[in-house]
């Protein structure tokens, strides 16, 4: 046969290597610093540096920085030599990689800038987003053309690992990314609250399983027995795994919102997939750790299995732990506590970060062509990495155990035995600084790997693989195209279409018809699919493995069973939507509010506050009333959040004053000592551009917030008021100076149309239905008690709220436009905010 | 039986939706499971080698 020597490209996985070490020493050491700074509050140096922006950066830099660059070294080193091919082309390797480098340049400049989607791992706003797509559909041209062109007939497990990760990144991201921009800067998310939630965390959760997950499973699939030199343990069970953990994970998101406001059945569907995780990641786990069992002996001298052992294991604990998190009721103790930091950290930085120094360490000498310099400083690299993830991660499920329990504790008489939020923080305030000193010590190992890869590589000089092949007929590439497509139309593919198909028709009709139509689907599916699946003739190949032999029908193929997931469980959420928003007692935010909301999205407060009160008696007690999917269904985004690192603020509107914000504000520890939320004086002098509000009322009503064409007209005009309304109100209140709107000085203590004074509108809106200017204007018609109260009444005071809203509600639902309008008679200052001022400074009892 | 069915679907229709797709999940699993064990033994042994087959370049 007629054979030709190719050379790999090899040059771009230096690249993604080297670019992979240096990003992900940044975003361990942004890790570093914010972890300071819940330690240690004064470590928010500057507004673009405090916690709220900073943390973006750090999980978007580890997440799609380091991980992501990682992945895409081992992606293209391992697939160019398991389909004996080049990358199929060097210019778009090129573009993928300077592109990516570029986003990531694009995302640290404008995160701590403060442009943000606030959606968790997905905060870039929508240009960056649009070129994160353009330079994934790159990536996929290039990795499925080098298929095109592979001589090796098989695809290896590890390449369906691949495939799964770049269909299912490209699905999560661009519907997860849908929205509407406003400016080049903003845009307002296509989905609202509960709606907005679900698909976060669908695509939240599968950022974890497909950005975290199967891209290093395909890579443990290739190195580990590369490093072991012997074959995976059993390939059998990589088969299982790869279907069952493709199929399952797309489901487990929604336990991210165990007890929220999201309808049950999701909460029940994502348990149930969760758990079922379980499974199939303890068989990849098993299976990885056993291909390392005939090589104990080398483990001891050799840092790469060593890695590589400890790496797997971790994955295996973090995947028992998921599972278990899940169950309802661990998870009503763990979420929002650090917990789930500790759990996340035990896989990025346990299974991650190990696999990811381990597969550094073996790919290091292979591509510079001499030994790894010091095998001595990676052996220390390891067991201080090691060393750094046990202190940080049984530092934090202390925190988070103990938090926990304070926040659910009872005294005596029933009520809450640690009723002031401070105290449960300041209680888990040493395990921060020893978290800090374990991600210290892990970081401290990888500028250890990034010495020892460079001098490496300064030792050596950069050498390219190459093979002998045969040289492919023309003819047989087409004929084996053909081939493909009709497997494509096998019988099997058709009955899993129509079972599939009739199930979601089910889904469409009332309870029994559905019922029906749903058992037909199934059991077509169960029984037609099982029969021909196992069904093989003597002496030829099963369905199955034709597949693996053909990369197109394969890869159709696993993007259905990706897509199901996100369909039936996204779908019904959306459908209901406009009905909802129809029958919602909740009325869109005032033109004010809405700015003041962009505030709160800008400066990050959701990386540290919840609105999201769960049903339980603790929490009712301390925050109020249990949230409703009607209180979220204009917010675009959601912001729901998922830790809280200070209190939950659902129900904050109406607990505190306006001087209170005020104060709290400027610096909190003054007003709650032991506060580590960082101060915000700047906010008093940044300008909202009230130009702007127009076009953002109008974006929101594009995308169905039912405001009326004057509103949308008197929009700037009606936040202008109401800021100077407010700052006015302070003014009178604690004799602050205040500058005028649009006045040029900024010699004062507060600006009329500063984000702070936006900030305390959306503040004081939060949780309730209707605006409080236009409960107060009606209030003092009714005589019920004004909304603005002390921090010690907030129950009460909640309550006689909620009363004054609900007679309100009885008098003047219809004409919420006229309410806005009358507002311009209502009083400019809030009833006796003056005499408060020391009431407020009690609040921090609450 | 419909009577308990609609009852119990009246009170959550979407309930539906865990119970189908664990019976879906269920169905693949199964299949592909059997179908991975009762591969031939020399087809599971070759693909695994797939890693091992080029020879590195130093
Ligand atoms: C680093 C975490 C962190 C960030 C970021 C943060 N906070 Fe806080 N916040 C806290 C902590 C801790 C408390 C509880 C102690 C206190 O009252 O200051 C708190 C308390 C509050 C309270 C009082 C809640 C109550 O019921 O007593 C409000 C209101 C508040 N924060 C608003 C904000 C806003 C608005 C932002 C964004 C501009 C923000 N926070 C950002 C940590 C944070």
């Amino acid at each position: 046969m007629e054979t030709t020597r190719i050379q790999y490209n090899d040059g771009i996985v230096r690249k993604f290597m080297m670019a992979s070490v240096a990003f992900g020493i940044v975003g361990m050491l942004a890790g570093a610093i914010i972890a300071l700074q819940l330690a240690w509050p004064n470590a928010n140096i500057a507004p673009y540096l405090t916690f709220g922006r900073l943390r973006p950066v750090h999980t978007n830099a580890v997440i799609f920085a380091f991980v992501g660059n990682m992945a895409f070294a081992g992606i293209y080193y391992s697939t160019q030599r398991l389909v004996k091919a080049r990358l199929a082309s060097d210019l778009l390797s090129n573009i993928h990689f300077w592109g990516w480098q570029l986003i990531i340049v694009a995302a640290a400049i404008s995160l701590p800038l403060g442009y943000t989607q606030s959606k968790e791992y997905a905060e870039l706003e929508w240009p960056i987003d649009i070129a994160i797509a353009v330079i994934w559909v790159v990536f996929a041209v290039n990795f499925f053309w080098t298929l095109k062109n592979r001589r090796e007939k098989h695809l290896y497990v590890a390449i369906w690992f691949y495939i799964a990760t770049i269909l299912a990144v490209a699905m999560l991201h661009i519907v997860n990314a849908l929205a509407l921009p406003v400016s080049l800067g903003k845009s307002y998310s296509v989905f609202a609250g509960v709606q907005d939630a679900l698909v976060q965390w669908w695509y939240g959760h599968n950022a974890v399983a497909f950005v975290l997950t199967t891209p290093i499973l395909g890579i443990m699939y290739y190195y580990v027995p590369k490093a072991a030199e012997r074959p995976v343990f059993s390939y059998r069970l990589s088969i299982i795994h790869f279907w069952s953990l493709v199929f399952i994970y797309i489901w487990a998101g929604p336990h991210h919102l165990l007890y929220t406001a999201l309808p049950d059945w999701a909460q029940t569907l994502g348990m149930i997939f969760s758990l079922m995780l379980w499974a199939p990641s303890w068989g990849g786990m098993i299976n990885g750790l056993l291909t390392l069992r005939g090589a104990w002996d080398k483990l001891r001298s050799d840092p790469v299995l060593k890695f590589f052992a400890v790496g797997i294991t971790f994955y295996g604990m973090a995947t028992f732990e998921g599972p278990l998190l899940s169950i309802k009721s661990v998870s009503g103790l763990a979420h929002y506590t650090d917990w789930i930091v500790a759990h996340v950290h035990g896989g990025a930085l346990g299974w991650n970060g190990m696999m990811a120094a381990g597969m550094f360490y073996w790919l290091i000498p292979r591509l510079y062509g001499v030994p790894l310099k010091s095998r001595a400083m990676a052996n220390f690299h390891f067991w201080i990495g090691t060393l750094g993830i046990l202190l940080y991660v049984g530092a934090l499920w202390t925190a988070g155990i103990t938090q926990g329990l304070m926040w659910r504790a009872e005294n005596e008489d029933g009520g809450l035995l640690y009723a002031s939020f401070v105290e449960t923080l300041v209680a888990i305030l040493p395990m921060y600084w020893m978290r800090l000193i374990g991600g210290s010590l892990y970081l401290f190992g990888f500028v250890l790997l990034a010495w020892n890869l460079i001098a490496t590589a300064r030792s050596g000089k950069p050498t390219d693989g190459e093979i002998e092949v045969p040289v492919l007929p023309e003819a047989e590439t087409t004929e084996k195209d053909r081939a493909g497509m009709r497997l494509l139309l096998a019988p099997q593919v058709w009955t899993a279409l129509i079972g599939i198909g009739l199930i979601a028709t089910g889904f469409f009709f009332e309870a029994i018809q559905s019922l029906i139509l749903i058992i037909a689907g199934s059991l077509l599916l169960l029984v037609g699919f099982l029969i021909l699946l196992i069904a093989r003739e003597e002496g030829k190949p099963t369905f199955h493995a034709k597949l693996e032999g053909k990369a197109a029908p394969f890869t159709i193929l696993t993007f259905i069973a990706v897509l199901i997931g996100g369909v039936v469980q996204i779908l019904p959420t959306v459908i209901a939507s406009p009905e909802a928003v129809a029958s919602a007692t909740n009325t869109p935010y005032t033109p004010l509010e809405l700015e003041g909301r962009d505030v709160y999205v800008k400066e990050g407060c959701y990386t540290c506050h919840s609105q999201m009160i769960r049903p339980f008696v603790w929490e009712t007690a301390r925050y109020g009333a249990v949230s409703t999917p009607d209180d979220s269904i204009f917010d675009r985004p959601f912001q729901w959040g998922s830790r809280r690192i200070g209190p939950d603020l659902q129900r904050v509107g109406g607990r505190y004053n306006d001087v209170w914000h005020y104060q709290h504000m400027l610096d909190p520890r003054e007003i709650t000592p032991g506060s580590t939320m960082p101060s915000y004086p700047h906010l008093a002098k940044h300008r909202v551009n009230f130009d702007r509000t127009e076009s953002k009322l109008r974006t929101m009503r594009t995308l169905g917030v039912p405001y009326t064409p004057e509103e949308i007209a008197s929009a700037q005009e009606s936040a202008m008021r109401d800021a100077k309304r407010i700052a006015r109100g302070l003014e009178e209140s604690i004799g602050i100076r205040i500058c005028e709107m649009g006045s040029p000085s900024d010699d004062c203590d507060l600006r009329e149309d500063s984000e702070l004074v936006a900030l305390i509108a959306y503040l004081q809106r939060i949780g309730k239905h209707r605006s409080p200017w236009l409960e107060e204007a009606s209030a003092g018609e009714t005589g019920a008690a004004p909304a603005a109260v002390e921090g010690e009444d907030a129950e009460t005071s909640a309550d006689a709220a909620d009363a004054a809203e609900a007679g309100a509600e009885g008098d003047e639902a219809p004409g919420a436009a006229e309410a806005a309008e009358s507002n311009e008679a209502a009083e400019p200052a809030k009833a006796d905010d003056a005499g408060e001022s020391e009431g407020a400074q009690e609040g921090e009892e609450n | 039986m419909v009577r308990m069915a609609e009852n119990f679907f009246a009170l959550s229709p979407l309930l539906s939706l865990p119970l189908i797709t664990m019976l879906l999940f269920g169905a693949v699993f199964i299949a592909v499971s059997v179908r991975a064990l009762r591969a031939p033994k020399t087809e599971m042994a070759a693909l695994s080698k797939l890693p091992l087959e080029e020879a590195d370049n130093e």
